[in-house]
């Protein structure tokens, strides 16, 4: 918890596309998964995260830039003064922010917080997409999902009957 | 470094009922859809031979046919199903075949249970063990928690006010309606059990039945 001022260590996190990023430690051990590499020591100061392109990791850093415990990345140390209440409040405003955006960039964020392990953003991602799968019509989550509907008719007529409550 | 597949929740490796489980009952009728699984598995080389096109692809899984966007595959599939409520379970199911395969998976439906009950009052495990062994939580749902919630909820219309289905979130059931719900839910399948007891033992050997009646089938 305690956020040393001076000596933060830094971590390099690199993409296969070649980026790198510069981040604190402590924000890169949001991600289980690095935090493991970095206890069991396997980590130098450069982690390769493979397979998560560089647009993709800048935003999942974003987001553990932004959920980091302590004094976050808000507005320097104005955080001290404010309730904590209100911080998850403004979180939470900040999370339904970062979250707008198209599905193929969610899939590939809820495929970088699984593979990172990270459990907030796996949770909003995976949140945000099921509840836009509740919120609509069956054609439109065939579309959504991009998934033809290969039942014959008959069959259709069936499972629809099964599942008739789940439409009314 | 085996953190990315191992830790995805708590999702216990334990098995859905085979057969027996959803055969407990109505509910579900339940063909061996089973190949769907191993097709969308193996989607890999259904690209490959593509020179045959006297077959139509018949059955997609949950497919990667939209352009740019990825193919979640069915681990993050489940992972995001498991955030699902019933109702959305069940139209999940209605979206394709490969679909209906993973939205009957009995650990989503457990999550689903779960979540709609505010106080178990006993663990998990134990909840588990019975319900798996009483055919399975899906039918549990279909059973004894959506009839509880309908009635909870009165008025089974107006559901057309707004557009999603999720306005209504459904009634969190408290423990005693969670207690009738298991209650029920086990006298049902004990009633339909194919050789469950017949009313009448054969302890009338005793020969003290001295009234003899009540007897009625």
């Amino acid at each position: 918890m305690a956020t040393r001022e001076a000596g933060k260590k830094m971590i390099m996190l690199k993409s296969p596309d070649g980026m790198e990023f510069e981040v604190e430690e402590a924000v890169a051990m949001e991600s289980q998964t690095i935090r493991k590499m970095i206890e069991d020591d396997c980590a130098d100061t450069a982690i390769l995260i493979p397979n998560i392109n560089s647009k993709i990791l800048s935003r999942v850093i974003e987001y553990c830039n932004k959920h980091v415990p302590t004094t976050g990345a808000t507005g320097a140390a104005a955080s001290d003064t404010v309730a904590p209440a209100a911080l998850a409040e403004d979180l939470k405003i900040w999370d339904a922010e970062f979250i707008k955006v198209n599905r193929a960039t969610r899939f590939d964020l809820i495929q970088a917080a699984s593979y990172l392990n990270i459990k907030g953003l796996l949770d909003l991602t995976s949140q945000t997409t099921i509840d836009t799968i509740s919120d609509n019509s069956l054609e439109e989550i065939r579309s959504f999902l991009s998934t033809k509907n290969d039942y014959l008719p008959e069959e259709e007529q069936t499972i629809r009957r099964e599942n008739q409550w789940a439409f009314q | 470094m085996k953190c990315p597949s191992g830790s995805s929740g708590g999702r216990d490796p334990w098995a859905p009922p085979p057969g027996s489980g959803g055969g407990g009952g109505g509910g579900s009728s339940e063909p061996a859809k089973k190949q769907q699984r191993t097709g969308s598995s193996s989607q890999a080389d259904e690209a490959s031979t593509s020179s045959s096109s006297s077959q139509p692809p018949p059955q997609q899984p949950p497919a990667p046919d939209g352009g740019d966007v990825p193919y979640l595959g069915e681990d993050l599939m489940f992972e995001v199903l498991r955030r699902a409520e019933a109702r959305t379970l069940a139209s999940a199911a209605c979206v394709s075949r490969g679909w209906r395969a993973l939205a009957q998976d009995e650990r989503l439906w457990e999550a689903a249970c779960v979540r709609e009950w505010a106080d178990l009052g006993f663990s998990e495990q134990q909840l588990r063990a019975v319900v798996l062994s009483l055919g399975g939580f899906r039918r549990l749902h279909a059973v004894s928690i959506r009839p509880i919630q309908r009635r909870r909820a009165g008025v089974p219309a107006a559901p057309a006010q707004e557009r999603g289905r999720r306005q209504q979130p459904p009634a969190r059931l408290g423990r005693d309606q969670v207690q009738l719900s298991l209650s029920l839910f086990s006298i049902g399948f004990f009633q339909s059990m194919p050789n469950h007891p017949p009313p009448k033992k054969k302890d009338e050997g005793d020969g003290n039945d001295k009234g003899g009646g009540g007897r009625c089938g």
